[in-house]
């Protein structure tokens, strides 16, 4: 099922929770709704499945304007952040519940729910109650009680965030697996880049309930639309600076930074004289000098280093107050730089991008 | 573990000595004189009389019934007023929230009789209703069964809010709303998924008000009912008289402790079932009412509070009104009869104030330790400490003043009288009655002292002595004073256990109320129902102001 938000805000007094959101999402699209907590991502999702309903605008499942549809008849099935297994119902009854809402017969509860649970991976767990399982484990549940009516819509609130890391990667393949084979329109919502950007088709990126970007994982993070989501996604180092002059892809921008000038990758709206934002990943910079007339030279000392196992993460200090982090790979093959010692960073135009300065 | 120093076990012994000296000896020689014949043999005659007797059989099951039906219309009111108060938003909201709470911490007894003055036969409604309606004969509104359930549901909703608001307020709103996305709306919503959920605290509730309707004897005796079990166990004891009568006032009192005893655990074996350790307390969006919900909240609390209110209207006016008989109110106005309880006879208030004040002392001192000796140690017997504080609990005070009648009236060793003969009964009974909510206020707030906010401070240098000073003390003094102040406010109005208790120049504020009242004088009864109103809402005033809080902030 297609849904379509159109030009939707919900205010709680006089805070606006979501503001003019327009968005679609595909069938069968897995849509991740990001940002930090209070941006608006759950106001909205609890806009889709009938919780609020919007002040302005209308939400459209299909081509059908569902906004004043109350939630058990949009044929949604939602997942909540801390589950909601209800205790006094066994495993069994908190997945059959919603069938037995709906008279189905006695057979048929029991083999639907019998298939949902297997396919939860959760067969044999029936008479548990909830105190009995383990956080994964009440995660499926919720899971299988979402799933067991056949909703034409799945809703996830931050369902992987009460769990231990290790169980949580699992998890998240699990989900993604499932909603592949299910084939069924998942709205995810998560305060997780790393989360949203392994499980989504595409991501939504909200900050203060308006939405910013729109887009699948790879191109949110090589191509942030602005500092906000240059910052929030991945890790980046950004540095001020105005356009001396401007370009578009192939020819690279020029900037002048308190640095001094640099050649980075932008697109044509710049013109010269803008302020903008210069994003270099710290994985596509390097330390030492790099032959190539067009490489980006700066010098700086070296403030601190961070071992990660498969990099040596460094903070070097440029001077200007300015910190710019340097990821080096393979860190057993090469001598550890001492901390203090002068270096110089390099990184290539090609992978350094330059984004507005506002917002 | 350090082994603990001779203070701590001295003191432990003494606690232990009081413990059984005044809790489980009493209840034991209750259950002995049911039991023995006046030889002290073993005999079942008086339980056998009991059950052979068609008005006691007909007293039990009448009171059973009162006690189920008072359970079951203090939880549409109780548990109507704990949803409309957590779960949605109307005018005047926070207003009823802190008003709710009232009619619990009135005086019980004066309630009733504030009933009578207005609902009675002679009372102000009758009197409307005969002048301008035409009505011919007066209507029974309060003699009679009817008029004891109504009293007793308006003094113990409160008590189901309370209890029902706890566990209400951990249901956490998705576990409402996973139900409401499979289609569960409304009533179904409610049974299915809410109401299980609040057992616990529904429980607890119930269990409350099914002691105490069951066990209350001065609603009853005022109203004109006598043929309860509560009521006939007062009637055989403090008539002295046929000694057979009393024996069976001592079964009966024997038969309230074991049905208490009963009710007790079946509801803990009920509610260990029902816990749910994974809920947690939990932020509830409150929903906004329609224009015409919000008019039927408003007049139901309105409607509720006004009901509630009607006794104290009615015992003000009765204290103050001179020769009120047959008009809807009072046509003169005096100030006589207070003077006549407070300035010609002091006795009642100075009794109150002093006897009430040692109590609260002597709960502090036993029942802070026992807090301490629950939470932090590890000392043997721990358990059946905190299950005898329980039992307490939920003993009725007739029980408990039947018993203390029987278990403390032979000559001390050294004073040559009885313990029954001195005032020091009095207040020791009320120490006794309030020392569970005393150890249970200063039980919770030693769990709000982490034990490592202790430790730190011993690992700064901090002596033991010190640390309890400097940390511990200023952390947990206001919930105790609370506490104190709370035990006093609810001892001022005890007379269940003291009544059977009281001689000649120890009268407190109730028994002269009752006493008063049962022999005719009503205007003195009156007014010595507004001066305990009076110093129960200063002590509630004072408890509000320590506390930081209102009472009424229970609601949330």
């Amino acid at each position: 099922m297609r849904i379509a938000v159109r030009e939707v805000t919900k205010r709680f007094g006089k805070v606006e929770a979501v503001r003019r959101t327009s968005l679609s999402i595909a069938d069968g699209e897995m849509f991740t709704l990001l940002g930090p907590s209070g941006c608006g991502k759950t106001t909205l999702l609890r806009l889709l499945a009938g919780f609020h309903t919007p002040d302005e605008g209308e939400v459209l499942f299909d081509d059908r304007v569902v906004t004043s549809v109350p939630p058990h008849q949009r044929g949604i099935g939602m997942v909540f952040q801390n589950y909601a297994l209800w205790p006094h119902m066994t495993v069994f009854d908190n997945v059959a519940y919603g069938l037995r809402l709906r008279d189905v017969s006695r057979a048929d509860i029991r083999s639907r729910v019998g298939g949902v649970l297997e396919k939860v991976g959760l067969t044999g767990f029936d008479s548990r109650f909830p105190g009995q399982l383990s956080g994964g484990q009440q995660q499926r549940v919720a899971l299988a009680r979402a799933l067991v009516l056949n909703p034409a819509i799945l809703l996830l609130d931050e369902p992987l965030s009460n769990l231990d890391a290790k169980i949580r990667v699992q998890v998240r393949a699990e989900i993604r697996k499932l909603q592949k084979e299910l084939g069924i329109t998942t709205v995810y919502v998560t305060h997780d880049q790393e989360e949203a950007l392994t499980m989504s088709d595409r991501v939504a990126v909200f900050n203060q309930g308006t939405l910013l970007q729109i887009g699948p994982p790879r191109e949110l993070y090589e191509r942030p639309a602005n500092r906000f989501i240059a910052d929030f996604i991945g890790t980046n180092n950004l540095i001020e600076g105005r356009v001396e002059a401007a370009g578009a892809p192939p020819i690279p921008l020029r900037v002048a930074t308190p640095l001094g000038t640099a050649s980075v990758q932008g697109d044509a709206r710049f013109r010269a004289g803008d302020r903008c934002i210069v994003c270099v990943r710290p994985e596509n910079a390097r330390l030492g000098d790099e032959p190539g007339e067009e490489q980006n030279r700066l010098e700086g000392r070296v403030a601190f280093a961070a071992y990660l196992g498969n990099t040596v993460r460094y903070d070097v200090d440029l001077g200007h107050g300015i910190s710019f982090k340097v990821d080096v790979r393979n860190p057993r093959q090469l001598p550890d730089v001492a901390l203090g010692s002068r270096v110089t960073v390099t990184f290539p135009p090609t992978s350094a991008l330059a984004v507005p300065a506002e917002p | 573990m350090k082994r603990p120093g001779p203070g701590a076990v001295v003191g432990f012994a003494l606690i232990w000595a009081f413990l059984v000296a005044f809790v489980l000896y009493p209840l034991t020689r209750v259950f002995y004189d049911a039991f023995t014949d006046e030889a002290g043999r073993l005999t079942f005659v008086n339980l056998r009389e009991f059950f052979g007797d068609a008005y006691y059989l007909r007293s039990l099951a009448r009171s059973l019934l009162l006690g189920i039906a008072a359970v079951v219309t203090t939880s549409v009111v109780g548990v109507g007023v704990a949803f409309l108060i957590l779960r949605y938003e109307f005018p005047l909201r926070n207003l009823f929230s802190y008003l709710m709470t009232l009619p619990m911490i009135l005086p019980p007894l004066v309630g009733v009789l504030g009933f009578v003055f207005i609902l009675g036969r002679a009372g102000t409604v009758n009197v409307l209703l005969m002048d301008w309606f035409g009505v011919l004969r007066p209507v029974n509104f309060m003699y009679g069964v009817q008029g004891v359930l109504l009293v007793e549901t308006i003094h113990l909703f409160p008590l189901m809010t309370l209890s029902v608001l706890d566990s209400l307020a951990k249901v956490d709103p998705s576990l409402e709303e996973a139900a409401e996305v499979l289609g569960a709306r409304g009533w179904r919503r409610f049974f299915d998924i809410t109401l299980p959920l609040m057992t616990p605290g529904f429980v607890s509730g119930a269990l409350l008000v099914f002691i105490w309707t069951f066990a209350d004897f001065i609603t009853p005796l005022v109203l004109g009912v006598h043929d309860l079990l509560a009521a006939q166990a007062y009637l055989n004891i403090v008539q002295f008289v046929d000694r057979r009568l009393f024996r069976m006032g001592i079964m009966i009192s024997a038969l309230l402790v074991l049905l208490a005893i009963v009710f007790v655990l079946a509801a803990r074996r009920y509610v260990g079932l029902k816990d749910y350790g994974t809920l947690a307390y939990s932020r509830v969006e409150r929903r906004k009412l329609g224009p015409r919900g919000r008019w039927a909240a408003v007049a139901f609390l309105a409607l509720l509070l006004f009901v509630s209110l009607v006794p104290q209207v009615g015992v003000l006016l009765a204290a103050i009104g001179r020769g009120w008989s047959l008009t809807p109110f009072p046509l003169h106005y005096t100030l006589e009869f207070f003077r006549q309880v407070s300035i010609e006879t002091p006795k009642f208030i100075v009794n109150s104030l002093i006897y009430c004040g040692l109590a609260v002392l002597m709960c502090i001192a036993i029942g802070v330790p026992m807090a301490w000796i629950l939470s932090r140690s590890r000392a043997p017997g721990r358990g059946a400490m905190d299950a005898l504080t329980t039992l307490v609990l939920a003993i009725p005070g007739t029980a408990v003043g039947i018993a203390y009648v029987r278990a403390f009236n032979a000559p001390l060793p050294l004073l040559g009288v009885p313990l029954t003969g001195t005032w020091v009964i009095l207040p020791l009974v009320l120490a006794v009655r309030r020392l569970p909510y005393t150890v249970r206020g200063s039980h919770s707030s030693l769990l709000l002292v982490h034990p490592s906010l202790e430790e730190a401070a011993a690992n700064v240098g901090a002596t033991r002595l010190r640390t309890f000073r400097d940390i511990t003390v200023p952390l947990v003094w206001r919930g105790i004073l609370v506490g104190g102040l709370f035990s006093f406010l609810t001892s001022l109005q005890e007379a269940s256990a003291t009544i059977f208790l009281t001689l000649g120049g120890w009268e407190m504020i109730p028994f002269g109320i009752f006493t008063f009242y049962i022999a005719g004088s009503q205007s003195q009864a009156a007014a010595l129902g507004v001066v305990l109103i009076a110093v129960c809402a200063v002590s509630l005033h004072v408890v509000n102001r320590v506390a930081g809080t209102r009472v009424g902030g229970l609601f949330g």
